[in-house]
C-alpha cells in the first residue's frame, strides 16, 4: 500500500494500515465515549434511580458474557500471533473459536434481551418500575439498551470480519507473509472487548449489595 | 499590474488524469484522488446552490416585516435547510474533500492517498447522506434549525426530523473516512526528505482539520442517535419529563459543532497562506509559528463549546471557564492574521483573482473573529445571543472567510486541475462583486443585532426594515457574484487558453508537474526544496526595478 | 507453547481474576466506593488488553500517541462538562 515510503519519523512496526486502524479506533473511543458521557451525566443527577434500575439487570448473563468476550479477545490475539509465526492451522482454529465465542455472546445477549422484555424493563413500553424514581430508572434502561445495542452492532460487524478472516486463512490467502488483515481484525475485536469491559460494571454492578 | 504567465502547452506524449477514461463509469469507479476531488466538487456545488436558494427565499421574505411570500412554518424550514445543507453538505467537505483530495498527495510527493478505495467510498457515503437530506426536503422539510435543540426536535416538531438526522449521520462517516485518509497519507506517504517543517501550510491545515474530523464527528453521530431514539421512542436522557437534561443535548451537539467551525476555517487558512505567499512573492512570515498556531486552533477549538450555552442554563462557573478559553483560542487566529499581513509587507504584490479573494478572506475573517470576541464576553453575549449579531459574526467567518478562501483556492489551482486558464477580468470582477455583495448583506446585520433584532424570526419590528432591505439587496448582488464563476469557469474548461506547469510561478511540489497532472501525479520524482515557500523577494524586487 | 502465548494467557487470566474481584466486591456494601472499585478495575483490564492483546507495548510512538489522544479527548469531553454539571446549583443560579 505504501507508495513513497516515508522515512522521517517512522518507527519499526507502525505500518500504514496500523496507523490507519488506530486512528479509526480513536474515533470509536469518541463514538462510545459520547454514550458513556451521557450515561455519566445522567447518573450523576439520578444516582439512586440508576442504582435500583441496575439491580434489575441480569448480572449472571452479563458476567457470563464478560467471560465469553474476554476469552474471545485472547483467542483472536493468539490467532494473529500464530499466523505471524507461520502456524496456519492453529490460527485457523483459533479464529474459529473466536467466531464461535462471538456468536455465543450474541446468543446470550439475545436471550438476556428476551428476559428484559419479559420483565418489562423496556423503558418505552409498559415499564415495570414505578414510583418517584421511575423517570431515572427509565433513563437507565434507555442507556442500557442504546449502549448494549451499539455494542452488539459493532460486535456483529466484528463477526463478519472474523468470518472473512477465517475464510482467508483457511484457503491460504492470509499467511505468515500476509498477516495484516488478521492483525487489524484482532485489534478491532479487542476494542469491542474494551467497550464491554467498561459497559459491564456501569450497567450490571452499580448496586449489587 | 502583471497578469498570469500563460505559457503555450509543450507537446507531451503521456496522457493526464482527465484523459484516463471518458465514460461515466470511469468516473464513478475511479480511485484517483484527483477525480474523486472533482466528484466532490460537482456534488458540493449542487448543494451550495440548494442552500443558496433557501437563503435567497429567506432574504426575499425579510424585505417585509410582515408576511410577504410565505408562512412562518415555511420560513423555519428554509433556515433549517439552509443551515443543514451549507454546514454539512457544503462547508465541511468543501476545501478538504475537493482541494484537499486533489492536492495533498501531490504536496507530499505521493501518487495517491493512503487508502484510495476508502476515498471513493467516502464520496458515495456523502452522496447517500445527501440523498436523505433531499428526501427530507421533498417530504416537507424540518423546522428545528440546523442545531436540532430538544425538546422541539424530539417532541414538539411535526417535521421529518429523523430522516434529516439519518442523512447527517451517514454523511458523518464520509467526514471520518476522509480525515482518516489524510492523517495516514501525511504521516506515511511523504517523499523521502520531506520533513514536517518543509510541508506547505495547506498540508498542516488539512492535517489538523483531519484530526478534528476524526475526533469530533463520532460525537455528533451518537448525539444524533440519542436524539432520534428519543424522538422515535418518546423518551430519552434529554427528556425533562423524566428528569433528563435538555441542555445535555446542547453540550453534546456543540462539542462537535464548535470544532466543526474550525473544520470549516482551518483549510481556508491553509489556502490563504499558499495564495498570499505566491502573489506577494515572499515566504510566509513566521512559518513555524503559523504551523503551531494551526495546531493550537485545532486543540483549543475543542475546549470552547460552552460559549454556545451561555444563556441556555449552563452554570455561571462553567460559562466563565468557557469564556476565558474562548479568548485563548482567538490568540493563534490573531497571530495568523498578523503573519499574513507581515507576509505582504515588502512583498511584490499583484492582484490576480486568487489574491483578491485571499485578501478579502483576511479582512473579513478579521472582522468575523473580532466580533467573536464580543460574543465571548458573558455580559455582551447575554444581550447579543440569538440576535442578528451572531448571524453576522458567523457569516463573516463562514462566507467572508471560508467561502472566499475556497474561491481563492479554486481559482489558484484551476489551471493545475484543468490545464486551462479562466478569463482574468471576469474573475476579478466576480471577486469584487462578491466582496461588495457580501458586505452589503451582512454588515447591516451586525447593526440589526445590536439594535435587538432576534434571529430565526420570520416577522420583525418595523424599525428594522430599512437595514433588512439593504441586507436583501446585498444578497441579490452576492447571488449574481456567485453565478459569475460558475459561468466563466465552466467556459474555460473548453475555451480557456492552455497553461504550462506553473502559470503563477508558485512554489510547491504540485507546480512541478504537468497541468493537468498525469494519473500518478509526477512523471519524475519531484525535487524537494530546501525550505517551503522559497520565494526570493530580493530577486523579485530587482526584477521590478 | 511459547513464552509469547503464555504471556497472553497470563494476561487473560489476570483479566478474568479482576472480573471475579469486580463482581465479588460489588456484593460488599461500600456505597459509592463500589463504583470506584469496579471502574478502576475496568481501567486496569483495559490497560492490560490494550498493552498486550493490542500490542501497544511494542508499538511505535505514533500509535501510542493516537491511542492516548483518543482517551484524553474523551476525558476532555467529560471533564470540561463537569465544570457545568458540578456547579449547577452553586454559583449564581
Amino acid at each position: 500500500m505504501s507508495v513513497n515510503a516515508d522515512l522521517a519519523g517512522r518507527r519499526a512496526n507502525d505500518s500504514e494500515s496500523e496507523v490507519g486502524l488506530w486512528v479509526f479506533l480513536a474515533s470509536e473511543v469518541m463514538f462510545f465515549g459520547l454514550l458513556f458521557y451521557g450515561y455519566t451525566i445522567t447518573r450523576m443527577a439520578h444516582p439512586q434511580a440508576f442504582a435500583i434500575a441496575s439491580a434489575h439487570t441480569d448480572v449472571l448473563l452479563g458476567s457470563l458474557n464478560a467471560l465469553v468476550i474476554f476469552t474471545s479477545s485472547l483467542t483472536v490475539a493468539l490467532a494473529a500471533r500464530s499466523l505471524r509465526l507461520g502456524a496456519q492451522r492453529a490460527s485457523f482454529w483459533l479464529l474459529a473459536v473466536t467466531l464461535t465465542l462471538g456468536v455465543l455472546f450474541l446468543a446470550i445477549k439475545c436471550y438476556e434481551y428476551y428476559g428484559d422484555i419479559d420483565k418489562h424493563l423496556v423503558p418505552w413500553g409498559d415499564f415495570a418500575l414505578h414510583g418517584p424514581l421511575a423517570g431515572g430508572e427509565r433513563m437507565f434502561f434507555f442507556m442500557y439498551f442504546v449502549m448494549t445495542g451499539a455494542h452488539a452492532i459493532h460486535l456483529t460487524v466484528g463477526l463478519g470480519l472474523l468470518a472473512f478472516m477465517l475464510a482467508g486463512v483457511g484457503r491460504g490467502a492470509y499467511t505468515q507473509k500476509n498477516t495484516e488483515a488478521v492483525e487489524l481484525t484482532a485489534l478491532y475485536w479487542a476494542v469491542v472487548d474494551t467497550v464491554w469491559i467498561f459497559l459491564y460494571p456501569i450497567l450490571y454492578l452499580v448496586h449489587r449489595s | 499590474m502583471s497578469t498570469a504567465i500563460v505559457e503555450p502547452a509543450l507537446p507531451e506524449p503521456e496522457g493526464n488524469y482527465l484523459e484516463n477514461g471518458y465514460s461515466l463509469r470511469s468516473w464513478l469507479t475511479t480511485t484517483d484522488h484527483k477525480r474523486i476531488a472533482i466528484l466532490y466538487a460537482v456534488t458540493i456545488t449542487a448543494f451550495f446552490f440548494m442552500g443558496g436558494t433557501a437563503a435567497t427565499l429567506m432574504r426575499l421574505e425579510l424585505i417585509s416585516p410582515t408576511p410577504l411570500i410565505m408562512g412562518a412554518e415555511t420560513y423555519n424550514k428554509l433556515f433549517t435547510a439552509h443551515g443543514v445543507i451549507m454546514v454539512w453538505f457544503f462547508l465541511i467537505p468543501s476545501i478538504p474533500a475537493t482541494l484537499g483530495n486533489f492536492l495533498i498527495p501531490m504536496m507530499v510527493g505521493a501518487k495517491d492517498v493512503a487508502l484510495p478505495r476508502v476515498n471513493l467510498l467516502s464520496w458515495y457515503i456523502f452522496v447517500l447522506g445527501g440523498m436523505f437530506v433531499i428526501v427530507t426536503l421533498i417530504a416537507g422539510g424540518i423546522d428545528t434549525g440546523w442545531t436540532f435543540y430538544v425538546p422541539l426536535s424530539t417532541r414538539y416538531s411535526g417535521t421529518q426530523v429523523v430522516y434529516g438526522v439519518v442523512g447527517i449521520f451517514i454523511a458523518g462517516f464520509s467526514s471520518i473516512l476522509t480525515g482518516l485518509n489524510f492523517i495516514v497519507t501525511v504521516h506515511r506517504l511523504r517523499a523521502p526528505g520531506l520533513t514536517w517543517f518543509k510541508l506547505p501550510l495547506f498540508v498542516w491545515a488539512i492535517y489538523a482539520t483531519s484530526i478534528i474530523l476524526v475526533l469530533a464527528t463520532p460525537v455528533l453521530a451518537m448525539t444524533l442517535v440519542l436524539l432520534a431514539m428519543q424522538r422515535v421512542f418518546g423518551l430519552g436522557i434529554f427528556d425533562a419529563l423524566l428528569g433528563g437534561d435538555p441542555i445535555l443535548f446542547q453540550h453534546m451537539f456543540w462539542f462537535y459543532s464548535h470544532p466543526a467551525v474550525y473544520i470549516m476555517v482551518l483549510p481556508a487558512m491553509g489556502v490563504a497562506s499558499e495564495v498570499i505567499s505566491c502573489f506577494a512573492r515572499k515566504p510566509v512570515f513566521g512559518y513555524r509559528t503559523m504551523a503551531y498556531a494551526i495546531a493550537a486552533i485545532a486543540a483549543f477549538g475543542f475546549m470552547v463549546w460552552g460559549h454556545h450555552l451561555f444563556v441556555a442554563g449552563q452554570s455561571l462557573y462553567a460559562s466563565l471557564v468557557f469564556s476565558f478559553l474562548s479568548y485563548v483560542v482567538a490568540i493563534p487566529s490573531a497571530i495568523k492574521v498578523f503573519n499574513w499581513t507581515a507576509t505582504l509587507y515588502k512583498g511584490s504584490i499583484t492582484f490576480e483573482a486568487p489574491m483578491l479573494y485571499a485578501l478579502g478572506f483576511v479582512g473579513l475573517f478579521l472582522i468575523g473573529g473580532l466580533t467573536g470576541l464580543y460574543l465571548a464576553s458573558l455580559a455582551l453575549d447575554a444581550n447579543l445571543s440569538d440576535t442578528y449579531f451572531v448571524v453576522a459574526h458567523f457569516h463573516y467567518i463562514m462566507v467572508g472567510g471560508s467561502v472566499m478562501a475556497y474561491f481563492a483556492g479554486i481559482h489558484f489551482w484551476w489551471p493545475k486541475i484543468t490545464g486551462r486558464m479562466y478569463p482574468e477580468s471576469w474573475s476579478r470582477l466576480a471577486a469584487i462583486v462578491i466582496f461588495i455583495g457580501f458586505n452589503l448583506t451582512f454588515f447591516p446585520q451586525f447593526i440589526l443585532g445590536l439594535e435587538g433584532m432576534p434571529r430565526r424570526y420570520f416577522e420583525y419590528a418595523p424599525q428594522f426594515q430599512f437595514l433588512n432591505i439593504l441586507s436583501s439587496a446585498g444578497a441579490s448582488i452576492l447571488a449574481a457574484g456567485y453565478a459569475l464563476p460558475v459561468l466563466y469557469l465552466t467556459w474555460s474548461i473548453r475555451h480557456g487558453p492552455h497553461v504550462g506547469r506553473n502559470p503563477w510561478g508558485a512554489k510547491g511540489l504540485e507546480w512541478q508537474t504537468r497541468s493537468p497532472p498525469p494519473v500518478e501525479n509526477f512523471d519524475v520524482p519531484p525535487r524537494i526544496p530546501e525550505r517551503p515557500y522559497d520565494y526570493d523577494p530580493e530577486a523579485e524586487e530587482a526584477k521590478r526595478k | 507453547m511459547t513464552s509469547g502465548a503464555l504471556r497472553l494467557i497470563g494476561v487473560w487470566l489476570a483479566v478474568i481474576v479482576l472480573l471475579g474481584v469486580s463482581v465479588g466486591t460489588s456484593y460488599i456494601p461500600m456505597g459509592q466506593f463500589n463504583s470506584v472499585v469496579s471502574v478502576t478495575i475496568a481501567f486496569i483490564q483495559a490497560f492490560l488488553v490494550w498493552t498486550f492483546f493490542m500490542r501497544l507495548r511494542w508499538s511505535g510512538v505514533l500509535v501510542r500517541l493516537i491511542a492516548a489522544v483518543g482517551l484524553i479527548w474523551f476525558l476532555l469531553l467529560l471533564g470540561l462538562s463537569l465544570t457545568d454539571y458540578l456547579t449547577r446549583h452553586t454559583v449564581g443560579s
